[in-house]
């Protein structure tokens, strides 16, 4: 027997809940010229529109600041920033593939049913610039911490 | 078709063969050259709308398809197809009232059941548009239209075995040449077999050369499967670019445990100048086009 309340109306109360996304093949440029900061933002929103698994969604995005994190810790640690410039850009583009292949089944429910992508172009030059941005921040930040803590 | 004079039944079945093999240029040709002697049938006037809204002409299917409701047109036939009309406008909310409103005439059409339940899917409510499809291939598990939107939730779910079935289902049923060959064009895509999509769509073309959907899909399969895009192919193939990356890693790990420094160099620099490649090559794509023309 047909269960009545599936014809009831969702949309009127529920509102439109479509899926947005970004063309994630296009993560990985973010990646190699932002380094990991924008691709963890730009891979969450991105999780966040696809309504993708909250668990994984926080799985990512807690694995790429314990990376930063840890990233942070050995410049402060050392007072040296090294490679961190180079690391971050590694890190970013493994991230994203990670979200790649993490948001690969609601990624593809999105393609066939709405059949277009937002253009990451904007934010994905903002998410560049601001990601240079923090990380000379957190690079003299880190160096800083350093220096205060081996000479006072 | 009541209020058509006996001489125009030819005429009108013709127009309505048209329509139902798909040529709906032709089709609409021939039902508007009835429409002044039946300017109020509500039949005429919702296969008027059929046939623009098939032609991608949104408006006038509209204009048309409430013309056909107010003069009494069967209401579940033109309350789907301003469904139809509604979401291709992306009026979710008035699609799912015109959808209702079919199915409280008739809870048992199976047809306009899955083309709600595809609604759902698409508005995001996931659960709800599987519990309809379901009962919509329970009610009528032959029928056209179900099987139509059962494929596109198998596409979306990619569930390709289960797709493979529904479209043989589908080709025993389906009226519309352009209809199957467009079906078996896709999943030709979903498995990447780029030459038998190309094929499928061509001739859908060629039946249908009006279809602008048609000639766009076409242009993409020739984009992706052209010879400028082997390489990004190729990576594909291959397990994608995070294999390839992976095994590059191996392969430097291990030659420079070998001290080959000379082929380590010349491995990292065609690794590189591959990825940047597989870049770059939808902008060569571009110059290649303008370069042809």
């Amino acid at each position: 027997m047909l269960d009545q309340e599936l014809l009831r109306p969702s949309l009127k109360e529920g509102g439109v809940k479509a899926t947005k996304s970004y063309d994630l093949d296009k993560l990985i440029y973010v990646g190699f010229f932002g380094g990991i900061l924008p691709v963890l933002a730009l891979g969450t929103v991105n999780a966040v529109w696809l309504r993708a698994d909250k668990k994984r969604t926080m799985l990512l995005l807690t694995a790429g600041l314990t990376v930063l994190a840890a990233r942070f810790a050995a410049i402060v640690a050392t007072g040296e920033e090294g490679a961190a410039f180079v690391h971050s850009r590694l890190a970013g583009i493994v991230m994203a593939f990670a979200y790649r292949f993490a948001l690969k089944k609601r990624y593809r429910l999105h393609t066939v049913l709405q059949g277009e992508h937002k253009s990451m172009a904007k934010a994905g030059l903002v998410g560049v610039v601001a990601g240079f941005v923090a990380e000379a921040v957190l690079i003299r930040l880190g160096e800083g911490i350093h220096h205060v803590t081996h000479t006072g | 078709m009541s209020h058509i004079p006996d001489d125009f039944h030819a005429a009108w079945r013709e127009a309505l063969y048209y329509y139902e093999i798909g040529r709906h240029e032709q089709a609409r040709a021939a039902f508007l050259e009835l429409l002044p002697y039946a300017p109020d049938d509500g039949m005429l006037l919702y296969y008027l709308a059929a046939c623009a809204f098939q032609l991608d002409e949104t408006d006038e299917a509209e204009r048309f398809v409430r013309e056909a409701l107010r003069n009494g047109c069967d209401g579940e036939m033109a309350l789907s197809l301003l469904g139809a009309i509604c979401m291709r406008k992306e009026a979710y909310v008035e699609a799912e009232e015109c959808l209702l409103h079919a199915l409280s005439l008739n809870p048992q059409n199976a047809g306009i059941m899955a083309q709600y339940a595809f609604l759902m899917l698409k508005t995001g409510y996931e659960e709800k548009a599987r519990r309809l499809m379901r009962e919509a291939l329970r009610l009528d598990p032959e029928n056209e239209t179900v099987l139509h939107y059962h494929f596109f939730f198998q596409r979306a779910f990619d569930e390709k075995a289960g797709q493979e079935q529904t479209i043989r289902q589908y080709m025993h049923v389906a009226e519309s040449d352009v209809d199957k060959l467009t079906k078996l064009g896709l999943a030709a895509l979903d498995r990447e077999d780029y030459r038998e999509a190309r094929e499928c769509f061509r001739q859908a073309f060629l039946l249908e050369p009006t279809n602008r959907d048609l000639l766009r899909v076409l242009e993409e399969v020739d984009r992706v499967s052209h010879p400028i895009f082997f390489p990004n192919r190729l990576m594909q193939k291959m397990g994608g670019p995070i294999v390839w990356w992976l095994g590059f890693l191996a392969l430097m790990t291990l030659l420079r445990r070998m001290e080959w420094y000379g082929t380590a160099a010349v491995t990292a620099i065609a690794y590189v100048l591959l990825c940047v490649y597989t870049w770059i090559s939808p902008v060569v794509y571009k110059l290649f086009r303008k370069m042809m023309r």
